[in-house]
């Protein structure tokens, strides 16, 4: 079974993505999105773009234990401990990660106006906590990711 | 996703096995940050594997 992602030329140097849908029982969202693929980050996690797109009310969000930071320094950080991420392989088979889903949302009122631009450019991050279940295979030269 | 806003990037030169090449180098002005690879001059140079099952990660020269 193969996993198709794709890298977006619009980020120097181009970005490893994959498309997947979230599915967020609880509370009443299931919506595709693309992924960053970030070995670099340790979970997976939705950050204030998508946060905002979604409409998703933080508030109603458990507190994570702890906060993720990045651009923009920590920011508060919740969790939803029963999400689900689907991925369709180049088969057409669906597979169904559950995983600890955490929510980045910065306060933007506190922030320059340049770090605000900049956060709103970043997509949501596929995490090491997903990408280990699979074996990751980053080819620039073939412009194939899977 | 890192930026940088390129006042400490610094060109320097890289070895992965036999392979020489120049990055470009940001260097932070912390030592609590840790060293990070990053895609730029060096995922377009190698085919890299993560397999984590098998606690490998794998880069291979492209021709």
């Amino acid at each position: 079974m193969r996993i198709y992602g794709f890298f977006d030329e619009q980020f120097e140097p181009p970005a490893p993505f994959i498309k997947a849908t979230l599915e967020l029982e609880r509370l009443g969202f299931t919506f595709p999105t693309s992924f960053h693929i970030d070995t670099g980050a340790a979970v997976t996690a939705l950050l204030d773009r998508d946060v905002e797109l979604l409409g998703i009310k933080v508030d109603k969000l458990k507190k994570a234990e702890r906060s993720l930071g990045g651009i923009g320094g920590f920011a508060e950080t919740y969790v939803i401990n029963d999400a689900v991420i689907v991925f369709r392989s180049y088969e057409g088979r669906l597979c169904r990660e559950k995983l600890r889903l955490f929510v980045v949302k910065h306060d933007l009122s506190k922030l320059p106006k340049r770090t605000v631009n900049m956060l709103m450019l970043l997509p949501s991050l596929l995490g090491r906590d997903i990408i280990y279940r699979y074996k990751l295979v980053c080819d620039r030269s073939r412009n194939e990711i899977c | 996703m890192i930026f940088s806003s390129g006042k400490n990037v610094h060109g320097v030169k890289m070895k992965i096995s036999k392979t020489v090449f120049n990055v470009s180098v940001a260097f932070a002005d912390s030592d609590e940050i840790p060293r990070l690879l990053g895609r730029a001059e060096v995922f377009k140079r190698f085919r890299v594997t993560f397999d984590e099952a098998n606690l490998q990660t794998i880069f291979e020269l492209c021709e």
